[in-house]
């Protein structure tokens, strides 16, 4: 961008902005009135450049002292309109305010912390994205964004957005294209705030706070939907009291029936394939967990996605109800469950892996 | 004491006797005004007061063509405007004098 450009762009938003200011005046007056401010404007930027509010004050002060200084403030306003006096007190206040020592040390103290806030920007720039595209299993791996299901994109994306947001920050005083892209950075991430909001709040109880299940039945069907935090349940990993992984334990709800989980995708999108252990007469036992699953096409078998593994609860064992393992699934589950628990049709007993 | 404040109740007077001596365009009018010690006048006052000072009557108006950008419009004086002039410049001198002794005798002699 060539100077003469930058100089070219700054007197025209000026005028522009100018020009707001006096839409209620006619039009013969208002153009005569920007006509001699296009003139000064470039005498003006020929010895000062492009930063023509430092000199001039904020477009709207320069209307209005032009409108009060030529008389033709009045014109076309009845005096008292609401909304001209309504103006003038903000604009009262507003400049009260910032005469204020107290409140000018503070601006001074913020524009000092801007720096910090162009790298902050970039990083929840990344994570808000991350969950505002794909869900809020993009803070599955905090401080890290997950994203495309995978720490190392979401690790480079951030480490290419955070200086191109501080970039931007530190450019956008020059004005013109740069201050409005640090407007639409600015605003880009209010509005993954406001877009992701409630994601934000259920991911963050997963991360901080230990994790809660939501079963959300659906009408009718008589299925219900497992749904955890961070986004559908894909699988279940039970462990014993003494913090022992445990395979092959067949859940069932209350009616009896066995719990199934029938989501063909992992949250990232990927495709599930889960092969089930079969029972004595070869049909598949489908509520035998944790489940076996890969995604289709790959043999790599899907584990816990955390990269710390499951997070078990500290719990002493010897307060566990039931606590230590038995040898037989019925037993374990009806001495574990608070009112009788269904006993597993035959079949299901004996478990053949596939 | 506030000198914006002051400015504004004069910048009409100011701006006729600059004129006076010469025509000008506004930036040049504004130059002038501050090299004559009233460093305190916002532009927008310079541009409006011209403005209404022309609506008033008192102003000619011409464009001049010029190499370095866009032309620019020369304010000048007209009779009525030399008429304000000579008037605004009485009723000044004699504000200022009716001033000048009521501070004498309020500040001891030290004016």
């Amino acid at each position: 961008m060539t100077p003469t450009d930058t100089i070219d762009g700054a007197v025209s938003r000026y005028l522009e902005a100018v020009r707001a200011q006096l839409s209620d005046l006619p039009e013969a007056e208002r153009e005569d009135l920007l006509e001699d401010l296009a003139q000064h404007l470039h005498e003006v930027s020929a010895e000062e450049g492009a930063d023509l509010e430092a000199r001039l004050g904020p477009p709207e002060d320069y209307a209005h002292e032009l409108l009060v200084s030529s008389g033709l403030e009045r014109r076309d306003h009845h005096p008292g309109r609401r909304s001209d006096r309504w103006r003038a007190t903000l604009r009262r206040f507003r400049e009260q305010v910032t005469d204020d020592p107290r409140v000018q040390e503070v601006l001074e103290a913020a524009k000092r912390g801007r720096p910090v806030w162009w790298l902050a920007r970039g990083y929840l720039l990344v994570l808000l994205g991350g969950v505002f595209v794909g869900g809020a299993v993009a803070m599955a791996t905090w401080p890290f964004p997950r994203l495309w299901a995978s720490r190392l994109a979401g690790l480079i994306v951030t480490l290419l957005v955070i200086p191109a947001s501080y970039a931007v920050g530190r450019r956008a005083d020059r004005g013109g294209w740069w201050r409005r892209a640090n407007l639409v950075v600015n605003g880009l991430l209010v509005f993954y705030v406001f877009a992701s909001g409630s994601r934000i709040t259920w991911a963050a109880q997963a991360v901080w706070w230990p994790p809660q299940v939501v079963v959300e039945a659906e009408e009718g069907l008589g299925h219900g939907q497992l749904r955890g935090p961070l986004g559908d349940i894909t699988n279940i990993y039970p462990y014993d009291g003494d913090g022992r992984p445990l395979d092959g334990v067949l859940l069932y709800d209350q009616y009896g029936n066995p719990v199934e989980i029938v989501v063909g995708h992992t949250p990232d999108g990927l495709p599930i394939v889960t092969s089930y252990p079969l029972d004595v007469d070869g049909e598949p036992v489908t509520n035998a967990f944790p489940q076996h699953q890969s995604v289709r096409g790959d043999h790599d078998p899907i584990g816990p996605m955390r990269h710390d593994g499951v997070r078990r609860p500290d719990v002493d064992p010897r307060e566990l109800q039931g606590g230590s393992s038995s040898a037989e699934e019925d037993d374990a589950m009806s001495e574990a469950s608070p009112s009788p628990g269904p006993s597993p049709s035959n079949g299901a007993a004996a478990l053949t892996s596939p | 004491m506030d000198t914006t404040q002051l400015l504004k109740g004069v910048l009409d007077l100011a701006v006729l006797a600059v004129l006076k001596t010469e025509d000008g365009y506004g930036y040049d009018v504004m130059r002038r005004l501050r090299e004559a010690g009233l460093t305190e006048v916002g532009d927008a006052s310079v541009y409006g007061t011209l403005r209404r000072l022309f609506n008033g009557g008192y102003l000619t108006s011409y464009v001049m063509p010029s190499n370095e950008g866009p032309h620019r419009k020369y304010y000048g004086l007209n009779e009525a405007g030399r008429e304000l002039l000579e008037r605004s410049a009485k009723t000044w001198h004699s504000l200022a004098r009716t001033l000048d002794e009521l501070v004498r005798d309020a500040t001891g002699g030290a004016a």
